[in-house]
């Protein structure tokens, strides 16, 4: 069983990696081709570069059929990095079954969510908010324009990377955040705690050492007995008055 | 350290140190062990360990522990002639320059004595965690405990029953105090802090979370929740494609005529999803169990 926990959280850990690396992709592919079939407009759309071309400028086709530009927050993409690198950290250097790290797991949990969640958004909200809004289709449509070209509107690497991304992460964070949040770890023993407390606190008595200094004492002097008559008698008084317990 | 080790050692220890005639290292032992003492006993009711740094006597800590156990439970701890004691040799083993010698036995033998009879007073924990076993052996509360039928139940019925249940843990506390007022009995007094930490406990009920002690590997609903990684790897790709369809969806309203060209991706998207909803069907059906 150990095993397959492991085998989801490798998946996981290639599904933040899938996650990371689509943001660098292109995620739509907008072309047209003339009845010939030669490419005259190719425009590919990237989250951090906005839409780029490799056709001059001196193109006038394909310049003229320049999509308008998707207003995208970049500030998402580098929150999501972010977001991403703390999960990698959590998924590759907490164990969940180490009951010590169950509270510190507990707030990368909420970051495994977040992980999810921005998925979520990449998935689903980004295409139908900045791309099906510009008339840029999905996932996969041709159009014949009435000028003899032909358009394809494709979704590109980037979001189906994305899109494998999600189903990877998902099984390990879910299983991440319903432990963090079901699972407490019980308070120490009280005999420990108090144990623990009381060591910090008492002032530590190291008796063989005081033993041995008496005792090196005692060779010293030279004394013949443990003790002498009248010290037997002070010791003896003692064992009878102290009241042992 | 163990308590029979230490009379053990402290017997050689006097034994030596009356031989050598060191009373004052048997004094400063003995005091240490009178030092820590205390301090296991204030931890042990609750109350802050002595400040050694700031100078405070044990004979203040006494005081200060018979006075906080008077306010609540109107019993004193520490006999006056204890207290006494300790405070006078206290001051005798601190203030005096000089060691210790022969004259001065009766201040050793004294601390010892003051020592054995700190011993004797047997302490009940504070900190003692209280179960809902435990709440059971209570008397008065006992007649309670067969509502707690089912998890459901339980959780509905003791929110009802809490006041009461606190009404009576109150009673018993006071009618305990009471008692204690009159003498003091350790028993008595344990069950008195028994039940306070038990009212404390009804008070900041927690979440329902479940406690686990030890490895999570060993955990019984850990295993379970292992098994589920299975289901949650089929949940995530129904969820991907319910989305993607989702967007795609979107799109056949925003833009009716592509309707027609997107249809066979819906297909694609759904037929895939319907299949991995009834293979999450049996896998929960083959695992008895149909939640998350």
């Amino acid at each position: 069983m150990t095993e397959l926990k492991t085998y989801f959280k490798f998946i996981f850990v290639f599904g933040i990696c899938m996650a990371s690396v689509s943001l660098f992709f292109q995620w739509y592919t907008f072309q047209a081709f003339s009845w010939e079939g030669e490419q005259v407009v190719l425009w590919e759309f990237h989250l951090f570069l906005g839409w780029t071309t490799p056709f001059s400028s001196e193109a006038w086709f394909n310049t003229a059929y320049q999509p308008e530009n998707i207003p995208f927050p970049l500030i998402i993409n580098f929150i999501y990095l972010g977001i991403m690198i703390l999960s990698l950290y959590a998924g590759l250097a907490i164990n969940l079954e180490d009951a010590s790290q169950l509270k510190k797991a507990k707030k990368y949990g909420y970051i495994h969510l977040s992980t999810l969640l921005l998925s979520a958004y990449y998935i689903c909200i980004v295409p139908v908010y900045f791309f099906l809004f510009q008339e840029l289709y999905f996932p996969y449509l041709i159009f014949s324009d009435p000028e003899f070209i032909v358009i394809h509107y494709t979704v590109s690497q980037g979001y189906w990377l994305q899109f494998f991304a999600f189903g990877c992460i998902f099984p390990y964070t879910l299983y991440f955040a319903i432990t963090t949040t079901r699972f407490e770890r019980a308070p120490k023993p009280l005999e420990q705690k108090i144990s623990e407390i009381l060591k910090n606190v008492q002032i530590p008595i190291d008796f063989h050492q005081l033993i041995a200094e008496e005792r090196i004492e005692l060779e010293n002097e030279g004394l013949p007995a443990l003790y002498d008559t009248k010290d037997k008698n002070i010791f003896e008084q003692f064992l009878r008055q102290r009241e042992r317990p | 350290m163990k308590e029979p080790l230490i009379d053990l050692q402290l017997k050689h220890l006097t034994q030596l140190c009356i031989a050598t005639q060191n009373y004052s290292k048997l004094g400063s032992v003995v005091s240490i062990l009178i030092s820590n003492r205390l301090d296991e006993i204030g931890i042990k009711l609750g109350i802050k360990p002595r400040e050694k740094d700031n100078g405070e006597s044990m004979a203040a800590y006494m005081e200060m522990i018979n006075r906080i156990l008077h306010n609540n439970f109107g019993l004193t701890l520490f006999s006056p002639t204890l207290h006494e004691k300790v405070r006078y040799n206290e001051a005798v083993i601190t203030r005096r320059s000089k060691p210790l010698d022969c004259n001065h036995i009766e201040i050793t033998r004294n601390l010892i004595q003051c020592y054995y009879e700190l011993r004797k007073l047997d302490v009940p924990n504070l900190y003692q965690t209280i179960s809902s076993e435990e709440i059971i052996e209570i008397p008065n509360v006992k007649v309670l405990s067969f509502l707690s039928k089912g998890r459901a139940k339980e959780k509905n019925g003791m929110k009802g029953i809490t006041p009461l249940v606190l009404q009576k843990i109150r009673d018993e506390e006071r009618n305990a105090e009471r008692q204690l007022q009159n003498h003091y009995d350790p028993e008595l007094f344990e069950r008195t802090l028994q039940l306070k930490t038990i009212r404390k406990s009804f008070q900041n009920q927690k979440s329902g979370k479940i406690t686990i002690e030890g490895s999570l590997k060993d955990n019984i609903n850990y295993m379970r929740t292992k098994e589920r990684l299975m289901q949650y790897l089929l949940i995530g790709w129904i969820l991907a494609l319910c989305m993607l369809g989702a967007v795609v969806l979107t799109q056949s309203i925003l833009f009716p005529a592509t309707a027609f060209g997107v249809s066979p991706y819906l297909l694609v998207i759904f037929g895939p999803c319907a299949l991995l909803i009834l293979l999450y069907r049996y896998y929960s059906n083959s695992g008895g169990d149909y939640t998350l």
